[in-house]
């Protein structure tokens, strides 16, 4: 039974980012501000769309204000899997 | 000599109702025009409201033809023509045709067309390669916008200048500058010039859900929104037009022409920093300000009311707060400000030469539309916004702003004719 | 001393005795050329970039011919968090961009805040993306729209993308008026000059040739159905049958004539010196097109004579009726062959309103070159538009002064009347000169070439 982690995180980016530099994202950077990481809002509700499709995971608008970092991006999605994954 | 530009004629499709009379009535009411969309199933879309003309194509006055090959955008501006030609009186096969010109402001031109067209040519999307035999000969209107500048100028006459300014939010504002610009330096005499947009169509409505720029109260739709209060969540989606005849000063008064107001400047900036973002310190919008009261040889003091940009979502009313407060100074604080978003919705490529509409309507009334819906105050938004009810206000210089995606940002200048004495 | 449009009116602005504004820098993205160089070289050889459109099954369609860009490789061009959120059109444009301000060497942050602005022209937008995400949104569901779909496709979205990566924070300003616009915008690039402004990017990129795109060109009712690249775009030709639509275009950097000359611009290609643009008459007026008269108000903004004028590059609609219209507007501005007339845009299609910018970089690459670059393909001139079609071989004049003209499709008319930079002769430039030797000397013109 695999959860939402860090791979599967990259995986996503890789996939919004077009290929573009997702090699930043390693475990030193899951505690870094998406703005310091260079991802704008636009770029987080981009991944927060496709992991919403690809593992159905509910992300509600409020939720995303405490999203700031790839920490707390992936321990939420983690938690809100659902059961029969 | 200097030229001077003057509104001589105002005609309005905007939400709530067909034409200027309703248009000002509603502004005046404090009335909200937002709405669930009715144009369409809004079930699976994250925001489901919007601001529509109350207003049935076929049973407009219209021809069949026009029905046809008009996109429901050029509609509004061809139906919002005829009314501001009619306010103005002018009798434009007088003129010499040379000298007339046309200006159209839309962000997403004929997108609703566009989009209608495409679920046929797809076959509702199942054929990447479009299937041909469906077409229609009026599709290259909506594909080409300037089709709506084309449109105007055909049904006028005008054999000037003519085109189709699409600056996205800001093309309302700054299709009215380029039509003043125009007469200023000589080039015409005559400008029809406003915006339209009818943008309430599944793609649009989708893309601002997918950045959430558009508010989900979608169980309060009157009550959306709320420009400058603490709870505001967004804009909302809306469709309109304004044209207006604008005539170098010497010409109106020549045929006794009323005045509505003089536009005595325009200034667009680009805050060259993100598509869709804005920073807090609304530098380039305060510098399009001071740029336009320049332009009007105008100090910030000389403003009685600012009719803002205010599209009630979190980072713009932050944003052109402090914009207002960088180029009025401590003026700002003593000037009503207020949205007119709050009732009419967002019409993108429209609401910027609406609000330039509701400006001179308010020059010509003398009071100041309030902003619906203004309940708490965000205590980053703490100048006088005119919560709920219109203000009776004697007003000598107005001044209107825009902001859009692609970091446009705008201000226009307009005041009462005559001006009293000039710098 | 207040120069008088020819209505008498007074005309305020850059021709009250200002030097025009300059053209100090130049990118181009072409289907026969990628950068300017590789544009004009193809140009002069009549190397023609339409082909089939690639990409899918073109030719299901009626119109399955375009000038294609190829060899574009965004990835390598562009810094890669701009992909996901840029069409190909603007892409194309951002390289264009990049390409004009390094030819220029300007640097927009050395001038004052506010005093650099982007005015471009787009008649049709990110057509591709919107067509994918229109797309995703009919087959899989609203929640599936890209964050960045809404602002990649709406036709602002080049002069904001330019804006943003070069940090210019003067105006901005975008111009629809099909293809007409890609004239109208340097009208604009003057009057913010006029205003105020130091230095302006401003031309035209499009692309909208994937098949929803490549039908919307097609329903104009404007497009050559001939399926042969080399016979399907033959403006003024016996055989013209309508135009081939193509992606591309050309941004250049323009700047005010003291500002260039302040920062020591290492080059000046030359000056827009007029522009004008008109709207035809209804129709069933009576009344003539506009085409001619947009052409005498540029004329006289720019202080010059139709005499002056040493090269037309035509707007070349390539049906009969439009090139009788345009080539009756020559004949009345110039006499029967009164100048010569070139479209070197046979070889890349009609761009909407990329194609004027790249007609005006033609342009100021004939008053340096002092070559005219020919009309490819076009082996029937109609007699009877008695035109000086430059055919075959690029032909060298002496150029000082240009005019070019754009028609958009609706009725617009566009004129901008382009000159060599003052004071300097029209020569060729050993450093940047073609790569192909001009003809020494093309002898008098003969019958067979259209003189009656």
């Amino acid at each position: 039974m695999s959860g939402f982690t860090l791979t599967e995180f990259r995986k996503v980016v890789e996939a919004c980012l077009e290929g573009a530099d997702a090699a930043a994202l390693d475990e030193s950077a899951v505690d870094t501000d998406f703005g310091d990481l260079g991802y704008d809002s636009l770029v987080v509700y981009e991944i927060a769309m496709r992991v919403q499709d690809e593992y159905r995971v509910t992300i509600p608008d409020e939720a995303f204000d405490d999203l700031r970092t790839p920490a707390a991006f992936i321990a939420y999605v983690d938690a809100g899997l659902p059961a029969d994954r | 000599m200097s030229r001077t530009v003057a509104i001589t004629g105002i005609g309005v499709m905007a939400p709530s109702g067909v034409g200027r009379k309703a248009f000002w009535d509603l502004l005046i009411s404090g009335r909200t025009a937002t709405r669930t969309i009715t144009s369409f199933d809004p079930a699976r879309f994250r925001s489901r409201m919007a601001a529509e003309v109350d207003f049935t194509a076929e049973q407009s006055t219209l021809t069949p033809r026009e029905l046809r090959r008009l996109d429901r955008a050029a509609q509004l501006a061809v139906l919002s023509t005829r009314e501001c030609l009619e306010d103005s009186g002018i009798e434009l096969d007088t003129l010499d045709p040379g000298r007339i010109g046309v200006s159209v402001g839309t962000a997403v031109g004929g997108t609703t067309s566009l989009e209608r067209e495409y679920l046929v040519l797809s076959d509702s999307g199942r054929l990447w390669e479009v299937d041909g035999s469906y077409l229609s000969p009026h599709l290259y209107d909506a594909f080409v916008p300037s089709s709506f500048a084309a449109e105007i100028a055909m049904m006028t006459g005008a054999e000037g200048p003519a085109a189709v300014v699409s600056t996205g939010c800001t093309s309302g504002i700054d299709a009215v500058g380029h039509a003043r610009d125009l007469i200023v330096e000589g080039t015409v005499d005559v400008m029809i010039a406003g915006g339209t947009d009818a943008p309430v169509s599944p793609i649009a409505v989708a893309c601002f859900d997918a950045i959430k720029a558009t508010s989900p109260r979608n169980d309060d739709p009157e009550h959306a929104s709320r420009p400058f209060d603490r709870t505001r969540d967004g804009f909302v989606i809306a469709e309109g037009a304004a044209m207006l005849v604008l005539e170098e000063l010497e010409h109106a008064r020549a045929r006794g022409a009323h005045v509505y107001a003089v536009i005595d400047g325009h200034a667009s900036r680009c805050n060259a920093f993100h598509m869709t973002g804005l920073k807090p310190d609304g530098r380039e919008m305060a510098d399009a300000i001071t740029s336009a009261l320049d332009e009007a040889r105008l100090a910030p003091e000389a403003v009685d009311y600012v009719n803002a940009h205010g599209s009630g979502t979190k980072q713009n009313d932050r944003h052109e707060t402090a914009a207002f407060k960088l180029a009025l100074g401590e003026h700002a604080y003593r000037t009503p400000v207020s949205s007119i978003k709050s009732m009419v919705g967002h019409s993108l490529g429209a609401i910027g030469s609406i609000e330039i509409a509701a400006c001179a309507l308010a020059i010509e009334f003398g009071a100041v539309p309030p902003t619906a819906n203004l309940h708490e105050a965000d205590p980053e938004c703490d100048l006088d916004y005119v919560p709920l009810e219109a203000r009776p206000r004697d007003l000598g210089t107005v001044l209107t702003v825009g902001s859009g995606f692609g970091g446009f940002q705008s201000a226009l200048v307009l005041s009462r004719e005559p001006r009293g004495v000039r710098v | 001393m207040t120069a008088t449009s020819v209505t008498g009116a007074p005309v305020t602005g850059l021709s009250a005795g200002t030097a025009p504004p300059v053209v100090t820098g130049i990118g181009v993205v072409a289907p026969n050329g990628l950068g300017v160089q590789e544009w004009w070289d193809a140009t002069l050889r009549g190397e023609s970039g339409i082909r089939l459109v690639p990409g899918y099954d073109a030719a299901r369609y009626p119109s399955p011919l375009a000038g294609v860009v190829t060899g574009f490789d965004a990835a390598a061009m562009l810094p890669g968090r701009l992909l996901p959120q840029t069409d190909r059109v603007t892409r194309l444009a951002l390289v264009a961009a990049q390409w004009a301000f390094e030819d220029s060497g300007a640097d927009p942050a050395a001038l004052p805040e506010y005093t650099t602005g982007v005015a471009t022209s787009n008649a049709t937008g990110g057509f591709e993306f919107t067509h994918r995400e229109v797309r995703k949104l009919w087959t899989e569901g609203p929640g599936r729209v890209s964050v960045y779909e809404s602002f990649a496709w709406f036709y602002a979205v080049n002069t904001g993308q330019i804006s943003i990566r070069h940090g210019l924070r003067g105006p901005g300003s975008v111009l629809v008026a099909d293809q007409a616009g890609g004239l109208d915008t340097f009208g604009q690039a003057r009057r913010m000059l006029g205003k105020g402004a130091a230095l302006v990017v401003s031309g035209g990129v499009e692309s909208a040739l994937d098949p929803w795109g490549l039908l919307s060109h097609h329903s104009g009712g404007r497009l050559s159905g001939v399926r042969d690249p080399a016979r399907a775009y033959l403006p003024f030709d016996e055989a013209a049958a309508g135009h081939v639509p193509g992606e591309g275009g050309a941004l250049l950097v323009v700047e005010s004539a003291s500002a260039a000359a302040e920062r020591g611009a290492r080059q000046v290609y030359g000056q827009l010196a007029g522009h004008a643009s008109t709207f035809d008459p209804p129709p069933g007026s009576g009344r003539p097109p506009g085409l001619a008269r947009a052409a005498r108000l540029a004329l006289a903004q720019a202080g010059v004579a139709p005499a002056d004028v040493d090269v037309v590059f035509a707007d070349a609609a390539a049906r009969p009726a439009l090139d009788d219209a345009e080539a009756a507007a020559l004949e009345e501005l110039f006499g029967p062959y009164g100048v010569p007339v070139t479209a070197p845009k046979t070889l890349t299609g009609r761009l909407t309103a990329g194609g004027p910018p790249l007609d005006v970089v033609a342009a100021l690459l004939t008053l340096r070159h002092g070559l005219i670059p020919p009309t490819a393909h076009v082996e029937r001139p109609v007699p009877r538009h008695r035109l000086d079609l430059v055919r075959g071989e690029p032909r060298p004049a002496r150029v000082r002064t240009a005019l070019v003209l754009a028609r958009g499709h609706g009725g617009f008319n566009s004129a901008l009347v382009v000159t060599a930079p003052s004071g300097a002769p029209a020569a060729p430039d050993a450093d940047r000169g073609p790569r192909t030797e001009p003809d020494a000397d093309r002898g008098p013109r003969t019958e067979e070439e259209g003189i009656a």
